[in-house]
């Protein structure tokens, strides 16, 4: 009996869905579902939560993206508590049995990246401003965890997916192959950052800096997710002159008011760069993203 | 004494439907080997798997302009609104009125919050864990003014059953409409509109049972909520039969009309029965009362997805109308929030209550200041009148929020 019932909900699934049941994929943010668009292939449907002109701490848990997260095979999150805002509501509103916790079906990409930046090592205080508890989440802002994060999902689709494995390995071979080029590309291109000192507006760059190597000597957020006072920018402007830092960076999504202010107040330039795919229209792919930060980058540089 | 029966007989209900509730899917669990592993050694006591815990701190500070006379009048105003209909409809049942007295008692600390002064509104503590990977559980204890604290909430929500079905057992603010399912703090205004208190009391309609959600396999959002429910709300159940059930039906739909506009439209229907006490040719007979509320509720919120712009636009509604006992009792509220910056909000509404062929109305105007996402402050003003007044009643209030602990999440 209880077999038939299994071949009857089999058979049905089977006609029921599209494409051969191609899985569902759901990624909260852009970047990660760009990455996991070039893991899963064409015919896979990747959908992100987040876009790219969205400032992915502060979501609304939309009852539309409920119903994508119900939907969904699988759900790829940022972790690092960069969604805990709302991802849980998502979650427990979605009803879905695959995303009950722990699930293998609930991929928490930060699981990949193996050097954390920033991890508090005191005590959490909120006097100390949006602060994670488990470190910087802006990890895919270093191509290299994005590699592992390909890695991580290869690994995962295959599982949940074991038919469609093969093209699920030769698509992160393709993947690594590439992106282990490119980064090389990238490498050589802002080698004239290396030891260049900026200031950021949020703490975005961290894993960015560690990349490439130039350093963030101050914020223009006082703390975490705090707009700045005038004092904290006055004496931001002060450091920016006295230790010589060329430039400040932030991101597209923010308001270019305020760091571009105290840029032309310290006399440096202001440099926005895309955070995640999507900031930009031409951004496309999370390759697009790391060729505009280079773009962007080098012609700071360029006198 | 019969009062503390029904309670009781609630207590094991509740008791019981969460465990109904929790083997209900634990067995669903079982059946795919979902069931996690045993844990390993303990050889400590952890603080690894501590809940959750946030809380919530509402302060309210009220002046009523308009002098001495103002005062008076707001006060019988205020008297007039919670028992009003019950005074005139039955006004000698002495059991009854006494049960709502003692159910109000540790409401009017911080329900009435019409009084002069500065005041502790409402500390809220909010407790939420995993209970196991099938249920999570919400306890809210909230401390009204400086009493003690009481239980707001206390329910546990299944995860992950099939067939786009949801199940909530425990104690909470029923799935009715939009307004009744808020805390305190996320009121769009310092006060519950009229015919919320009116109808459901200043506790608002929280009941004790489980209600069963199914997701629609539309393209938009649809979710059809049935509840089932002990029947503790003073005005419209409390009844003294003790299975006699309150139940609820209702539909929500929630759609994208773009990526920054979202359009919400929904219909609740609660009814359950009261026993009132009448005095007929001086004896007293117990009469079991049908009481019902069906309500609608419209919003529209307007909030560009680009970070930079921190703006909103809401325009959202609701209108109920209840029969209660031999009495309709029917009002609404509609409301405008504007956010101008990532600081500020303005927000403007109206809500009125017709009963007995009369109406009372109030307009409310709010300014409010949010630093960060844990504090807020905010301003309103607000106008009353009442049809057996003359002048309208205005009201300054200045309240202030403010969220520790662990950051919580915000429903849309």
């Amino acid at each position: 009996m209880r077999r038939a019932i299994v071949a009857l909900w089999t058979v049905s699934a089977f006609f029921l869905c599209d494409s051969a049941c191609a899985l569902r994929i759901v990624a909260t943010t852009p970047d990660l579902a760009a990455v996991a668009k070039e893991i899963a292939g064409e015919d896979v449907d990747v959908h992100a939560i987040v876009k790219g002109t969205q400032d992915p701490h502060y979501v609304e848990a939309k009852p539309s993206y409920i119903r994508r997260v119900n939907r969904a095979d699988i759900l790829i999150y940022t972790g690092m508590e960069l969604e805990v805002g709302w991802l849980p509501l998502l979650i427990e509103g979605a009803r879905n049995r695959h995303m009950t916790p722990g699930s293998r079906r609930l991929i928490n990409a930060s699981e990949a990246v193996k050097e954390k930046l920033e991890v508090p090592e005191e005590e959490l205080q909120r006097s100390d401003g949006d602060i994670h508890a488990e470190g910087n989440p802006h990890y895919m802002l270093d191509p290299r965890n994005g590699i592992l994060v390909a890695e991580l999902l290869a690994e995962r689709f295959s599982e949940i997916d074991p038919e469609r494995k093969e093209q699920y390995e030769a698509n992160l071979k393709a993947f690594q192959t590439a992106y282990k080029e490119r980064i090389k590309d990238w490498e050589e291109r802002l080698k004239a950052w290396k030891g260049v000192k900026i200031v950021a507006y949020h703490r975005t760059w961290a894993y960015a800096s560690n990349w490439l190597g130039f350093e963030v000597i101050g914020h223009v957020e006082e703390k975490p997710g705090i707009p700045p006072g005038p004092r904290h920018l006055a004496n931001l402007i002060a450091q920016i002159r006295s230790e010589k830092a060329v430039a400040v960076v932030a991101s597209s999504h923010f308001s270019p008011k305020i760091p571009q202010a105290t840029a032309s107040r310290a006399g440096v330039k202001y440099i926005p760069l895309p955070q995640t795919v999507g900031a930009y229209k031409e951004v496309k792919t999370y390759a697009d993203m790391f060729e505009k930060i280079a773009v962007e980058l080098e012609k700071a540089m360029s006198p | 004494m019969k009062g503390n029966v029904v309670r009781m007989i609630g207590r094991l209900g509740s008791a019981l439907a969460m465990l109904a509730a929790l083997m209900f899917s634990s067995i669903l669990h079982a059946q795919d080997g979902g069931i996690a592993d045993a844990p390993g050694d303990v050889t400590g006591v952890s603080r690894a798997f501590n809940p959750a815990i946030s809380i919530n701190g509402l302060f309210l500070g009220n002046v009523m302009l308009g002098g001495e006379e103002g005062h008076h009048h707001e006060e019988n105003g205020h008297h007039d609104e919670e028992n009003g209909h019950h005074d005139e409809e039955n006004g000698h049942e002495e059991e009854n009125g006494h049960e709502e007295d003692g159910h109000g008692h540790e409401g009017h600390a911080h329900g009435a919050p019409i009084e002069d002064g500065w005041g502790v509104q409402e500390i809220e503590a909010q407790f939420t864990a995993f209970v196991d990977p099938h249920v999570k559980a919400n306890v809210m204890l909230g401390m009204h003014g400086s009493a003690g604290f009481e239980l707001e909430e206390a329910y546990v929500l299944t995860l992950g059953m099939p067939a786009d079905l949801a199940l909530k057992a425990g104690k909470y603010f029923a799935a009715f409409g939009r307004h009744n399912q808020l805390h305190k703090h996320q009121f769009p205004f310092v006060e519950a509109p009229l015919v919320h208190e009116s109808l459901f009391g200043e506790e608002a309609l929280n009941e004790v049972g489980a209600e069963l959600s199914w997701l629609a396999p539309v393209d938009w959002y649809a979710e059809l909520i049935g509840g089932v429910y002990n029947g503790d709300n003073p005005i419209l159940f409390g009844s003294e039969e003790s299975w006699d059930l309150a139940y609820l039906g209702r539909l929500r739909n929630q759609l994208d009309i773009n990526d920054a506009t979202t359009f919400e439209i929904g219909a609740s229907a609660v009814f359950g029965s009261r026993t009132q006490e009448h005095l007929h040719d001086d004896i007293v007979e117990d009469v079991e009362e049908s009481n019902s509320v069906f309500g609608v509720d419209a919003r529209i919120k307007w909030k560009p997805l680009e970070a930079a712009r921190h703006q909103m636009f809401v325009i959202a509604g609701e209108f109920l109308t209840g029969s209660v006992g031999e009495e309709d009792l029917s009002g609404g509220y509609a409301l405008a929030q504007y956010q101008l910056t990532k600081g500020w909000l303005v927000e403007a509404g109206f809500d009125w209550l017709t009963e007995h062929e009369e109406t009372a109305s109030r307009i409310r105007a709010v300014l409010a200041f949010i630093p960060t996402e844990f504090q807020l402050l905010r301003l309103q003003f607000a106008s009353a009148s009442h049809p057996d007044e003359e002048d309208a009643e205005n009201s300054v209030s200045l309240q202030y929020s403010f969220t520790i602990g662990s950051h919580p999440a915000h429903s849309y």
